[in-house]
This record gives structure tokens, sequence and C-alpha cells, in this order.
């Protein structure tokens, strides 16, 4: 029992590999970071500083900032976002992000948020990520012998992701009201009435605020955050719960305020991507519109670098095809199958990738071998 | 281009080997931390820490009044605040219009006689409720008038059957 522990442990802190997502998430949590230090400022200055009013510490009041101090914790928060963002000493800047964010939090409960704390969580591992090698504005751009580096912290950061599905969905699991589908079908009847006036036809809605529907929709909600908190571990499950996972929060984006949880979670997500920076190519017709088009669509949306995307190559297959993709095993994709790997590498389409590769599987002459 | 015999610029940075074991008491405490603030959430009204998102789908609704001397100047009598303002003499008689939200920002926190989500708990709305009332209620240094405030909360949790809560500030 020792032993396998012991090796488990020695793997985990000796792996390294690719960080270029790791600068990515760093990139996107510092846009998240500025987004709540810029609500902070508005704040301040809209309603004033909130030791002035009624507030609820969770630390002792003697330890609660002063105006004069929270004001320079809010402005301190602003620049380490912004350094986070472009990659000047971005790690330091995550440090202090997490700590001040954690503290404002601790200053008054009353703006506690689940999605604001578990930013601050994921800001504190990523420091100790080596998250400054990719996606730094200031400096060259990097190689993959430069991006190299440990994993450790960024499988902290992904296992703190699944605690936050695991507690989520075990505190609901738990709960009578949640599991029997009232929590919901109370949601329903309160606010059914948005969903008509966007549109929704009356009887989706009724039939959705059944006791059975709602009962069924609380068991898929507890199920899915129960699914997600193991299923992105897994090279077998990951993209589809990846699919899966981005669905379920862009449907409560849509339904719930929850400030940039979605976001965040959703970023998050990058980490569970495997690093393979120009592993695909996508080649396509120059001499076609179509062609070039989707070239620069992929180009300007692949930000998890997944393609080097060229001009067409002479070969045989040039005839009739705007792109074709070349799959990491050398394997090549047209027509609605290079659509859904498209659609599995970029982010904004991958909400399209589990329909397109369904219709892409009964497709016969979507794949090209490479000696077509 | 031009060959050079200046050492070539550094492409790669070579990662410095972790030391294993601050790394493993680094990880073992964090996610004892965690774990620990997720298993005790439901010992705080707001579950802070506890990552329980949509806990509840619960609504809320706060009445005030203020006990204010009888016209009679035989004991006090019940008087409705409505949109948590209302106008008081001071000491000197002068008038002063006293608002709730002077003292409280948070809008689910200051809005009344108006049902409203109960945000990260009915149990945590009304903690913080009965908070807000005793803040409010030490604050009124404008107000001679007033001698004690009290709240009505009604909370309906998950749809279930409305539970209604009184709260009185100590006298003044």
């Amino acid at each position: 029992m020792v032993a396998p522990l012991t090796s488990f442990v020695r793997r985990w802190i000796a792996e390294t590999g690719d960080t270029y997502l790791l600068g990515l998430v760093r990139t996107c949590m510092g846009a998240i970071l500025f987004w709540h230090a810029l609500g902070a400022a508005r704040e301040l200055e809209t309603l004033g500083y909130f030791g002035d009013a009624y507030h609820l510490p969770l630390i002792p009041e003697a330890l609660v900032a002063p105006r004069a101090v929270y004001t320079v914790i809010v402005a301190v928060r602003l620049l380490s976002a912004v350094l986070v963002t472009v990659g000047s000493f971005p790690r330091a800047a995550l440090l202090t992000s997490a700590f001040l964010g954690t503290y404002t939090l601790l200053c008054d409960r009353i703006g506690y948020h689940h999605n604001r704390y578990a930013l601050d969580c994921y800001a504190f591992l990523l420091a100790f990520a080596p998250c400054n090698r990719s996606w730094i504005l200031p400096g060259p751009p990097s190689t993959a012998a430069s991006r190299t580096g440990f994993l450790w912290a960024q499988r902290m950061a992904q296992l703190q992701l699944s605690l936050v599905y695991l507690a989520s969905g075990g505190s609901k699991l738990f709960d009578d009201d949640w599991r029997g589908g009232l929590v919901i079908g109370d949601r329903f009847a309160r606010y059914g009435y948005q969903a008509l006036e966007r549109g929704v036809p009356r009887s989706i809605v009724e039939l959705l605020s059944q006791p059975a529907s709602t009962s069924a929709l609380s068991k898929l909600a507890i199920a899915t955050e129960l699914f997600l908190a193991v299923a992105l571990w897994s090279s077998r499950t990951r993209v589809f719960a990846l699919w899966w996972g981005t669905w379920f929060h862009l449907t409560i984006e849509i339904t719930s305020p929850v400030e940039t949880f979605t976001w965040l979670t959703l970023a998050t997500y990058a980490l569970f991507a495997t690093p393979d920076v120009g592993a695909r190519k996508l080649f396509f017709d120059p001499s076609r519109g179509k062609g070039v088009f989707f070239a620069g669509l992929v180009a300007s949306l692949d930000w998890l670098g997944r393609f080097d995307v060229r001009r067409w190559e002479p070969d045989a297959l040039k005839t009739g095809h705007v792109i074709v993709i070349v799959r990491r095993d050398g394997s090549r994709a047209t027509g609605v199958r290079a659509l859904a790997m498209v659609a599995r590498c970029v982010p904004v389409l991958f909400p399209l990738w589990a329909p397109l590769a369904l219709v892409a599987s009964f497709t016969k002459g979507g794949d090209a071998s490479a000696s077509a | 281009m031009r060959a050079s015999s200046a050492p070539p610029a550094r492409t790669s940075r070579a990662p410095l080997v972790p030391s294993a074991p601050l790394v493993v008491v680094f990880a073992v405490a964090w996610f004892a931390l965690q774990v620990t603030l997720v298993l005790t959430a439901s010992q705080r009204s707001d579950a802070v820490f506890g990552f329980r998102m949509f806990a509840e789908s619960s609504t809320i609704r706060a009445h005030l009044t203020r006990d204010v001397e009888a016209p009679n100047g035989h004991g006090t009598v019940e008087v409705t605040v409505k949109d948590g303002e209302w106008t008081a003499k001071d000491k000197d008689g002068t008038p002063h219009l006293v608002r709730w939200r002077d003292r409280v920002i948070e809008s689910n926190l200051s809005t009344f006689d108006r049902v409203m989500h109960a945000s990260y708990s009915a149990a945590a709305q009304v903690e913080r409720w009965e908070g807000a009332l005793n803040d409010v209620a030490g604050h009124l240094d404008g107000d001679a008038q007033t001698r004690r405030l009290h709240l009505e909360l009604v909370v309906r949790k998950n749809g279930h059957e409305p539970v209604t809560y009184h709260f009185a500030s100590a006298p003044r």
C-alpha cells in the first residue's frame, strides 16, 4: 500500500510537460480577476467604503482594512490582475491577487460568493505552476523547450475543480429538497415567466415545471456534478465530460446570475486538455474563399494552439476539398469529420462537437487515408 | 544572417527540481483545509467556503416597524416604516430623514415589503437581517424619537410553508 502511494507521489511531483495551456488559463484568470477588482473599485466609488456601513467580518474587526488601506488593496488588485493577464511577473501577481481577494472576503462575508472564493483558490494554486512561459505579452514567443515545466501545481488546480463539483453535487445529494426536485421546482414556479418572456413555448415550461420533471432534472444536475468530478480525469471520458460540462455551465449562465463562475470553470477546463501545440495540421485551399475564411477562423480561435494552419500542399487530395485536417496520428479528415475535428479542438466551437461527431460517424467519405 | 561566436540565446529554462517533502506537505495542508471547510460548511449559515452552489430556492420578505412614544404620553405605539425611511426629530427637535440604506448597502438587506430570493440560504438571510437591524438601531444618532425597531421576516424555504420571524432591537 505504501509503495504504490510513494511511487504515485514521486510521479506526480516529477511530472513535466508543455505549459502552453497554463499560460492560456492564467490569461483568462487575469481577465476575470480584473473584472472582479473593477467591480470592487466601482462599489468603492459609488457605494463607499464597506466598513462605514453594516458589514459582517469573518476576522476580528480590528483586522478589517480601514478605508485608506482598502483603497490601496483595490488598486493593487487591479494592477495585479493586469500583470497576470499580460504575463508580467504573473506568478507573484497571482499570489497577490489570491491573498487580497481572500482577505477581502474575510473582511465582509456579505460580499462573499462561491465563484469569487473559487477564483482565489485557482489563482493561488496557479501561482505555484509555471504559468509564466507562454501567453506572455512582453517577450519573445515561447518554444516547446522553453515551455516545459513541472505540472504538480496544475494537477492541484484540476483537483480543486473536482473538489468544487464534489462539494456542490454532494451537498445536493444529501439534501431531501434538492434530491426530490423541490428546489428546482420552486425556481421554475418563480422564474418560469422569464423563460416565457424569452420565447420558450408555454408547453415546454409547463412540462418542465411538473414535479416529475423537476425531480428528474434535479437528479440529472446532481449526477452531472458528481460525474464531472471524476470523469474529467479519465482519458476515455474526458472529452465527453468537457462537452457535457460546457453545456451544463452554459445552461446555468443563461438561466441564473452567477457572476463569472461559468467562464472561470470553462477556463479551468483547459487544464484538462492535452497540451499538444501544433500537433494537428489544417491545410486549406488558398484559391477558394471558403478555404481562406475557414483557415482564418480556425487560426484566430485556436486558443489551445492545436492546429498548424497551412496553405495547401500539392497532393492527390487537392481536388474538391476546401480544408483537410491531418490528425495527431497522421490520418486525414475532410468534410463533416474535419468540422467535427475543428469543433473538438477550438474552444468556442466545442459545444458543437458532439452533434457534429455524431453526424460524422454516419459518413463514409469523411475520412481520407494518407494514400488517397 | 551573420554567424556569431557568442553563446546561443537561452531558449529554455531548466526547471527547478521541487522539494518533494515540501510539495507533499503543501498539497496535504491545502486539501485538508479545503475538505475541512467543505465538510463544516453546514455549521455556517451561509456555508461560506463550502461551494454549495444553488443550495436553496428560498424567499424572504421583510417588514420594518418602530416604537415611538404614544401621543398621550403613556407607553409606545408601533409605527410602520415605508421603504426603510422615516423622519424623526433629534434631541433639539430638529427633524431628520433617517434611511436604513445609509447603514445597509446590500440591496438584499435593505428592500422592504417585497418578496426576494434569499441568497445563500434562508438561514443566512435571517441571520444577516437580524444583524442589520441591530446595526441600524445602534446608529440612530439623529433620531431621539424611536424607542425600538421591529423586524418581521416571512421566510419560505424551498417552497415549503412560510415561517415568520420577529426581531426587536434593544430598547433605546
